[in-house]
């Protein structure tokens, strides 16, 4: 067992959110005793190690308190009550050019935040050709930070983060921004740091970043210490606790298109109405309704439906698209060869089921539509009215809108030159 | 182990020496920034104050100068240049010192580092600048011939009202980050420390007047005036060519010493909270 690198006890951090009293003497004089401050606990109570060389994580959703962790770590505030002890030099890319004054030229601010750190100009000097050559800034290093764009200020931040040597790197979920080559190079300078022993902790809401990066996660919930274990454990709890909550939030939510009974044409709803949609829900393997359908998982569809008079033989079907506006699908029974009966006048519904839902997580829109037979008179069309959430479930795929269920082969080759 | 508890970071070995440096070559960089004439300002500010104020009352109020200490007659620009080096030291610590802390308030909402350092490295872009005024002092005393070894020590006593600002710049600085109205404050205290200190006038002209016909004892409060007593040391060994008299001498060591070390107590207790007010 090495000693941590970090060692967090019991630390509770407490903000004060209006304006922290009298803001001129003449208020603090006239209105001592009533210094309404409204508390707000980021932390309470929060102790766990980080162990030297370690990658760790912190999760958690916006609001959490572990931005508030890292900055006590930083020592950039510092806790109401318990300690952090922190063994060894700290850089820290804490947020979008965090530590550069505006004024001030890239060079400029190279040689301030290794002053900061504790090294001399001359130290720097010998660094920051190397600096400027990683951020990639070319000429603008001599040109004000505020001119910088965004992803330069990262860039330059995480440059001088990385080449100051440091002991701890704290990095809160700026890795984000910037483009696919520079994160690819940042990923590379952080795992070549983390073989020299740095210790890493990267704060951040992402799952998939603290289940191929980190060692250990810490997950931590309205300033509350949920579970420090290996990162499968503690993202898998994690996002079970934000998918329940979420489906809580969907269930209190209204009922947000609460259907006209009589025609009402509006933008996105046309047709004759003869028979209209008037609900959708969605149901899982079993049969009970739930808010939000899992990415892999079993779906069920259920439109309701009113018919006004008897109707012959109509074609249902439905079209999703995506919250950026992508038609995904649009299937309706009559290419799948299932006729309906005769409508008589009345309420029912129909059951369209996805074994294996094949769209990732997101926010997804479907519309709804019944059609005559032939598919030339429309009763009722319905534009993206129904709100689909999709939260992360079995599906193993992340990237894009789909997954593919893909099977893969094992490679093979012919020794020999590629010419 | 650099160990942070509550109210308390120990910084250890860390080492701030590079970021006081920084500062300071920040402050001297930015001051004369997009100025055709530079670092000329920094000579022509202080001379233009003399000839101002040695035009409004050597002239107009023909106010006497004393003798030089070379037994010559007294000329009063020179004797206001002297102590308006002094007087200016303190009070640009005192004014900077405000603005030296709010310009890195939106670095430390970001990174943790030590505030103190700006107010340090402001100190001493300041004492840089009073350099130069004091090479045009001496050089004006070599060409009237006013000279000697308590010459020398002039900028002792330069360091020593530095230091007292310094100590007075912590504090005020911080309370002017927490209450806007310290600025205003402390633009009134500083015209009324001026007036109170023998700069515009000699401070003979205080003895044996008549000023009591207000009530007001006068020449005790100038005598009393810690910063008067740094300007009449300065007049004391450049102008006069004297070791100032023992109780200044007292004086001044006090407030050289207790100064900075109350202020950076007070200043090292309150800043974190100010980085923290959102």
């Amino acid at each position: 067992m090495t000693s941590p690198a970090i060692s967090i006890q019991n630390v509770s951090k407490r903000f004060e959110l209006s304006s922290g009293g009298a803001s001129s003497i003449k208020e603090a004089l006239v209105s001592r005793r009533r210094a309404t401050t409204k508390e707000f606990w980021a932390l309470r109570d929060v102790s766990f190690d980080i162990p030297a060389g370690s990658f760790f994580g912190i999760i958690g959703h916006n609001g959490s308190g572990k931005s508030t962790l890292l900055k006590l770590t930083a020592g950039i505030h510092r806790p109401t009550s318990g300690t952090i002890a922190v063994n060894g030099r700290i850089s820290a890319l804490l947020e979008l050019g965090s530590g550069f004054h505006p004024d001030l030229t890239g060079r400029e601010n190279v040689f301030l935040n290794g002053a900061i750190l504790g090294l001399s100009q001359k130290r720097m000097e010998s660094t920051i050709d190397e600096i400027a050559e990683f951020s990639g800034i070319g000429e603008f290093i001599d040109a004000p930070v505020k001119v910088y764009s965004s992803g330069m200020h990262v860039r330059l931040g995480f440059a001088i983060a990385v080449h100051v040597e440091p002991e701890i790197l704290l990095v809160d979920e700026v890795l984000a921004v910037g483009d696919e080559e520079f994160q690819r190079k940042c990923f590379d300078h952080i795992y070549s740091l983390r073989r020299k022993g740095t210790t890493i902790i990267l704060v951040s809401h992402d799952s998939n970043a603290m289940h191929t990066l980190c060692d250990e996660v810490a997950w931590l919930d309205h300033g509350e210490l949920q579970q420090v274990d290996e990162p499968s454990v503690v993202v898998d709890a994690y996002l079970a606790h934000v998918n329940a909550q979420e489906n809580e939030r969907l269930a209190d939510e209204p009922e947000e298109e609460a259907t006209p009974t009589i025609a009402v044409e509006t933008d996105d709803r046309r047709g004759s109405g003869e028979m209209r949609i008037s609900r959708v829900s969605y149901h899982n393997e079993t049969g009970a309704e739930i808010p939000a359908a899992s990415s892999g998982d079993h779906l069920t569809i259920r439109l309701h439906f009113e018919a006004a008079t008897s109707v012959p033989h109509p074609v249902f079907g439905i079209g999703v698209y995506h919250e950026n506006g992508t038609h995904l699908a649009g299937p309706n029974n009559k290419l799948v060869d299932v006729e309906q009966p005769i409508i008589e006048a009345g309420t029912g519904s129909i059951d369209i089921t996805i074994n294996q839902l094949s769209l990732l997580p997101g926010l997804y829109f479907l519309t709804t539509g019944i059609y005559s037979a032939d598919i030339l008179h429309c009763f009722d069309s319905w534009d993206r009215a129904h709100k689909l959430t999709v939260q992360p479930g079995s599906a193993i795929e992340r990237y894009g809108l789909v997954s593919l269920d893909t099977e893969w082969s094992v490679a093979t080759t012919i020794p020999g030159r590629s010419d | 182990m650099t160990t942070m508890q509550t109210g308390r970071r120990q910084t250890g070995a860390s080492n701030f020496k590079p970021l006081v440096i920084n500062f300071a070559r920040r402050e001297m960089r930015a001051r004369y920034k997009r100025s055709l004439l530079g670092w000329f300002w920094s000579l022509i500010n202080p001379l233009s104050t003399v000839l101002i104020y040695g035009l409004v009352f050597g002239v107009f109020l023909r106010a006497l100068p004393p003798d030089l200490g070379n037994g010559n007659e007294g000329v009063f620009a020179v004797y206001l240049f002297n102590g308006l080096v002094t007087w200016a030291l303190f009070a640009a610590i005192i004014n900077g010192s405000m603005d030296w802390l709010a310009g890195v308030m939106d670095l430390r909402k970001k990174v943790f580092f030590p505030t103190e350092t700006a107010i340090l490295g402001g100190a001493i872009a300041t004492a840089v600048q009073t350099a130069f005024e004091l090479a045009v002092l001496y050089a004006i005393m070599l060409v009237l011939w006013n000279v000697g070894w308590t010459s020398l020590l002039l900028p002792l006593i330069l360091v020593g009202i530095a230091s007292f600002a310094l100590g007075i710049g912590f504090v005020i600085s911080v309370l002017n980050a927490r209450y806007r109205d310290v600025r205003y404050l402390t633009g009134i205290a500083l015209s009324l420390l001026f007036f109170l200190a023998p700069i515009v006038y000699p401070a003979s002209i205080l003895e044996g007047a008549d000023l009591d016909t207000y009530g007001l004892p006068a020449a005790e409060i100038v005598a009393w005036n810690p910063v008067s007593v740094y300007v009449q040391s300065a007049h004391d060994v450049t102008y006069f060519l004297r070791v100032p008299s023992l109780g200044r001498i007292a004086v001044m060591v006090v407030c050289s010493t207790l100064s900075p070390m109350l202020g950076l107590a007070f200043f090292r207790r309150r800043s974190m909270e100010i980085s923290e007010a959102l």
